[in-house]
């Protein structure tokens, strides 16, 4: 059970009540979660709720077990650095650094993942050729790509997923989701992946509505 | 690590070795000043190879013109002596009785002389020799006497040599006795029983004084011209400054010292400020660079923390270099202190003067301070200013 949400609201976002807000939700271990979101409704903000860093709400949010409201700044980096990862919407990779560098910084973390291991995942991804390349040279779709290996890097037990595919053809969406879905299976986590239409990347066992 | 400080950006020793420079010779110019002030101060306590615990002066008025047709102002009345038994430098205080009744010693046989005399008396405890024989009660015919050293030393080498009369020894003194007629009435045989370094005059003892004075004395009540102060450092500023207000003479060779410690010791402390001012600036400018960079860095910071890096990792990122930095500063300002102290102390050899070859222990005690100073200035600072950035 890595998040349990508790009548939990933010009070900027008009909806008063739904699937999410407002009410008693539990994520389960191992779950495949969908979370479906016109623009507007404060997809991000849950996202940005779930990792900590949005932390004007009301209501209560436990992270296995233990209410996050009280986590310091430190115990927000661990959790960051072991348990949970993220696929942010607007990716924050470090512009001006090379992909490779970007995946470095985060395996130097916690020294999870092999140098072979990255190699191949970018070259399953398709961006091997870019990994000696800057950020900012990048497309939005190879960068999406880098943002996704980044967050496979780490030791996780819950992934949040905020539009990773957006700009991803259908076979690189493919190739991708497989990817995630393989970690994701092996790290027996839980998978959260927020997004504008139904799509059938993963085998969900929930779709909520925000 | 490394890819972090690559995004850090953080530059190495490069960015301040102007910086650390200056440290270094701040730092340095602080322990020297330190040192050469720590051994002024010891060579100053160890001159007069001290044995005692305490120092003794005797002070008496100038005499001045005006004073020379009234004796009676050339003693100190009650309140002054209160006065300066009230000063803190004064432990005790011995006064000093003359003799108010003519005296004539004499003798007879080789060493025949005739002379006017004068006695004075000082209590046991401010004598600088203590013998069993400097003992009279009533009734004694023999009068025990202390001479100063300075008397047999004018005699011996001012007097003797010139006159072509025989020198004495201190044993060959003691060995005689002479007569002592007082308000020509008493006979007494007076023998030397000591010499004295610390006073000028002929010493009986207290009781003899009181007793001659109290039956032959002019003057029924004592007064005293000169006292003895006993004070646990004779050049104590403070004193010096009370004993010069008052216009009272002493040994001017005993306080001078006072006069060249306190010059000496503004002339360190300026130059220990001088120290403290480079470094104070140093600090203050490796804080600002230190900002400067975490500034520069603060989106970087921002999205590190987002990816799981601790305050306390990032801060050491910015913060290691500099006090690497500085621990190896404080080591070579120490090193430069050694090579100075060697230096000065093989020079005063040349001067017969012998001091430690090691730098004092209070030099390490100090660049440990400044050290733990600088290790909380920094973490702290840098702490801050981090901080802001996260997420």
């Amino acid at each position: 059970m890595p998040f349990h949400l508790s009548k939990l609201k933010i009070p900027y976002i008009a909806q008063l009540q739904s699937e999410i807000w407002n009410t008693e939700l539990v994520f389960d271990s191992g779950g495949c979660y969908h979370i479906r979101a016109r623009s507007g409704q404060g997809k991000s903000s849950l996202i940005h709720t779930l990792y900590g860093i949005q932390k004007n709400y009301e209501g209560k949010l436990f992270f296995k077990g233990k209410n996050a409201g009280v986590y310091t700044q430190d115990e927000w980096c661990d959790v960051r650095a072991r348990q949970l990862s993220i696929v942010f919407q607007d990716l924050r990779l470090f512009e001006d650094m090379t992909a490779l560098q970007n995946l470095l910084v985060k395996n130097e973390l916690t020294a999870f993942t092999s140098a072979d291991t990255v190699l191949l995942w970018a070259d399953r991804l398709g961006i091997a050729h870019a990994l000696q390349r800057k950020i900012h040279t990048l497309s939005y779709g190879e960068r999406q790509r880098v943002a996704i290996i980044r967050a496979l890097l780490q030791p996780f037990e819950c992934l949040l997923l905020d539009e990773p595919f957006s700009h991803l053809d259908q076979e690189n969406i493919r190739v991708a989701s497989e990817l995630i879905f393989e970690e994701v299976s092996k790290k027996k986590a839980t998978l959260i992946v927020c997004d504008l239409e139904s799509d059938t990347h993963f085998p969900y066992h929930v779709t909520l509505n925000l | 690590m490394k890819m972090l400080k690559e995004i850090l950006s953080v530059q190495g020793f490069k960015a301040n070795v102007v910086t650390y420079i200056a440290l270094l010779i701040g730092i340095s110019l602080l322990f020297v000043s330190l040192q050469l002030y720590l051994d002024t101060y010891a060579l100053m306590n160890n001159r007069q190879m001290k044995n005692d615990q305490f120092e003794y002066l005797v002070l008496n008025k100038n005499i001045t013109n005006k004073m020379m047709g009234d004796n009676a102002a050339a003693y100190f009345t009650k309140a002054e002596i209160e006065e300066l038994r009230a000063q803190k430098a004064v432990k005790d205080i011995g006064l000093i009785e003359s003799n108010q009744f003519p005296i004539e010693a004499s003798n007879f046989g080789d060493l025949a002389f005739s002379t006017q005399l004068f006695f004075e008396s000082i209590p046991d405890d401010f004598l600088d020799i203590q013998t069993e024989n400097f003992f009279w009660k009533s009734g004694n015919k023999t009068i025990p006497v202390i001479l100063s050293q300075d008397f047999l030393n004018l005699y011996n080498f001012g007097f003797a040599l010139s006159q072509g009369l025989p020198q004495m020894s201190e044993e060959t003194v003691k060995a005689i006795s002479f007569n002592i007629q007082i308000a020509n009435e008493e006979n007494y045989t007076a023998e030397v029983v000591g010499f004295s370094q610390r006073y000028s005059s002929v010493i009986v003892p207290v009781e003899f004084m009181r007793y001659a004075n109290a039956k032959f004395g002019n003057v029924k009540s004592y007064d005293y011209a000169r006292l003895v102060i006993q004070t646990e450092e004779a050049d104590q500023p403070e004193l010096v400054k009370f004993i010069r207000g008052k216009n009272y003479s002493t040994q001017n060779e005993k306080i001078k010292w006072s006069k060249i410690k306190t010059v000496m010791g503004i002339v360190f402390a300026s130059s220990g400020l001088i120290g403290l001012f480079i470094l104070a600036l140093c600090m203050m400018l490796l804080v600002l660079y230190l900002n400067l960079v975490i500034t520069r860095a603060g989106g970087r910071l921002q999205l590190l923390s987002l990816l799981g890096y601790k305050t306390a990792t990032l801060q050491r990122q910015f913060t290691a270099g500099i006090l690497t930095a500085f621990v190896l500063i404080v080591l070579l300002a120490l090193m430069v202190t050694v090579i100075f102290k060697f230096a000065l102390s093989s020079f005063l050899l040349n001067y017969q003067i012998v001091t430690s070859k090691m730098i004092a222990w209070q030099i390490v005690v100090l660049g440990l301070f400044i050290l733990a100073l600088i290790f909380i200035l920094f973490r702290i600072k840098s702490k801050k200013i981090i901080q802001q950035y996260l997420a």
